[in-house]
């Protein structure tokens, strides 16, 4: 074994052992072997340890320290016995570096799984609504989860799971099934309402965007999901006189939300709506304005333009 | 294979040295391991007490424990310093070994006096009580010897030969630590035979004796 390159002196200003064997086999460089030999020329503790290591043998032991010696409970069978297994142990045992590596290993493992589980609990629940959305869009109002305007088929009632598309049941059951085990996240709620929403079940979603929006009653995207399920159901009822508060509600909520937020213009496309369904044309037209003048999505522009050419032929 | 192989009966005291470390570090098998220990237990505990007698009488409990310590030594960290080491010769090896056992005999001391420094013990150096216990002949005696020879390395010393530096440290393993010139002969560093080593030693003391200088008569030269 070659020495390895360490400081030959240790702390209390002698050489290692090793060092000590390197030296005696002639293994130093010859600028450290000449330190080594200064040192323990006038060291009396180094030169006896050096004759240790070097002596040939044990032929300098008396016959009483030899049996002294042999007589050693590591000497015996049953000593030997339990030294083996503790020596066959350290097979598994891990250094100093090994286990701050699996410390670090367990953090990463632990932090990994978290991630991994919460990945696994939170489905992309933006973009199984927008698909859901650009598959099926039984309604014109607009959905904080996004999706391409297609063209509206609108449904009177709820269906069945078997007549929906496929990607709405898809949204409805992923979203369904995290929800069950954290019925207490606002955000999954107001995407499982939404679900609710483009399955046309209005008072499941009602009640769902209720309980998101008691949650978080200050979240912009929940507070108009819901405001949107209230305009929904209220056409739904034809509107008459009886219905009319779910409208206002619906109407109150957008502009507690445009108030906070004014460039959302998910929520001023739907108030646009909600006013042009209260017979307020000319303020749902200004709000189709400011909308086409926020709205970047081209898709989206079209659709704006369309709504207001209904309002102003 | 490995199977087959463990199957039949293996004689590992027959093994070499290097065919035994293989036996224990890559299949960690326990019969090579009982003959690990008991081949080299001897050259282990034997070097601890060297090591240990030199501090006084030798305590068997204290020794059984170094003698372990070293075992698990050399193969902490999953037998690195085993896995790492690579024989020349046997001898190497046994080198190897005594330079661990003696490196845990001297943890041992710098933990004791450590401990001696915090005053958490009250144990009382040997070399001390014996000298308190000595006779003022014999603590005399010591004194003139130590002048002597302080003296003695003093020459050594303003030596300008080439080998000045090489023969100090013969003379000094010699008179002081009590090595025969062929244990110095085998220091690889010294470079000479038992022969050469006590044509040195020779020299040194006709040197010595001729500056009018006595090395007090301790040690022998041998062969």
């Amino acid at each position: 074994m070659k020495p390895q390159a360490r400081a030959i002196h240790q702390p209390d200003g002698c050489p290692d052992a090793l060092d000590l064997w390197a030296f005696a086999e002639g293994r130093l460089d010859p600028q450290t072997s000449e330190k080594v030999m200064t040192h323990v020329t006038d060291c009396a503790e180094c030169g006896s340890r050096l004759r240790v290591i070097a002596a040939p043998g044990e032929e300098d032991f008396s016959a009483d320290e030899l049996a002294m010696i042999d007589n050693l409970p590591s000497a015996r069978p049953s000593g030997r016995t339990a030294l083996v297994k503790k020596m066959r142990g350290e097979r598994w045992a891990f250094g100093p570096a090994m286990r701050i590596a699996a410390m670090i290993a367990g953090v990463g493992i632990v932090l990994g799984g978290f991630w991994y589980t919460r990945q696994g609990l939170t489905p992309d629940a933006d973009k199984l609504i927008a698909t859901a959305y650009t598959s099926r869009r039984p309604f014109a109002y607009r959905l904080t989860g996004g999706g391409n305007p297609g063209p509206v088929r609108i449904e009177r009632a709820s269906s069945t799971l078997t007549d929906l598309p496929r990607e709405v049941v898809d949204a409805l059951v992923a979203l369904d099934q995290t929800v069950a085990r954290r019925p207490e996240d606002p955000k999954l709620l107001s995407a499982l309402g939404q679900a609710k929403l483009l399955a046309v079940d209005l008072p499941a979603a009602i009640e769902t965007l209720e309980r998101a929006h008691q949650l978080s009653p200050l979240d912009e995207g929940i507070a108009s999901n819901l405001a949107t399920a209230l305009a929904l159901e209220s056409e739904r009822l034809e509107a008459g006189e009886a219905n009319r508060p779910l409208m206002m509600r619906s109407l109150k909520l957008l502009d507690d939300c445009l108030g906070r937020r004014p460039s959302d213009s998910v929520a001023r496309f739907n108030r646009a709506l909600v006013l042009k369904s209260l017979g307020r044309d000319s303020e749902a037209a200004a709000d189709l304005r400011q909308s086409l003048r926020d709205e970047k999505d081209p898709a989206w522009r079209d659709e704006i333009t369309r709504q207001l050419k209904d309002i102003q032929p | 294979v490995n199977v087959i192989v463990y199957s039949l009966p293996v004689d590992f005291s027959a093994l070499s040295i290097t065919a035994l470390l293989k036996s224990c570090l890559d299949h960690n098998h326990t019969e090579a391991w009982d003959e690990f220990i008991r081949r080299f237990h001897r050259t282990i505990a034997g070097s601890i007490y060297k090591i240990l007698r030199t501090y006084g009488p030798c305590d068997p409990a204290l020794l059984e424990d170094l003698v372990q310590d070293v075992f698990l030594r050399l193969c902490a960290d999953r037998y690195r310093s085993l896995r790492e080491f690579q024989a020349n010769d046997e001898a190497s090896f046994y080198g190897f070994l005594k330079a661990t056992a003696v490196n845990a005999a001297r943890d041992h001391f710098r933990r004791v006096h450590s401990v001696k420094r915090r005053g958490e013990a009250s144990a009382e150096p040997i070399d001390l009580i014996r000298n308190n216990s000595g006779d003022a002949n014999e603590s005399e005696r010591a004194y003139h010897d130590s002048i002597t020879l302080q003296r003695i390395d003093e020459r050594l010393r303003s030596g300008e030969a080439v080998d000045a530096e090489r023969n100090r440290f013969i003379f000094w393993l010699h008179y002081r630590d009590g090595y025969s010139a062929s244990e110095i002969a085998r220091l690889h560093p010294v470079g000479l035979t038992a022969k050469g080593v006590e044509a040195v030693l020779r020299r040194l003391m006709e040197d010595v004796k001729g500056g009018g200088l006595s090395a007090g008569g301790r040690g022998q030269t041998s062969g």
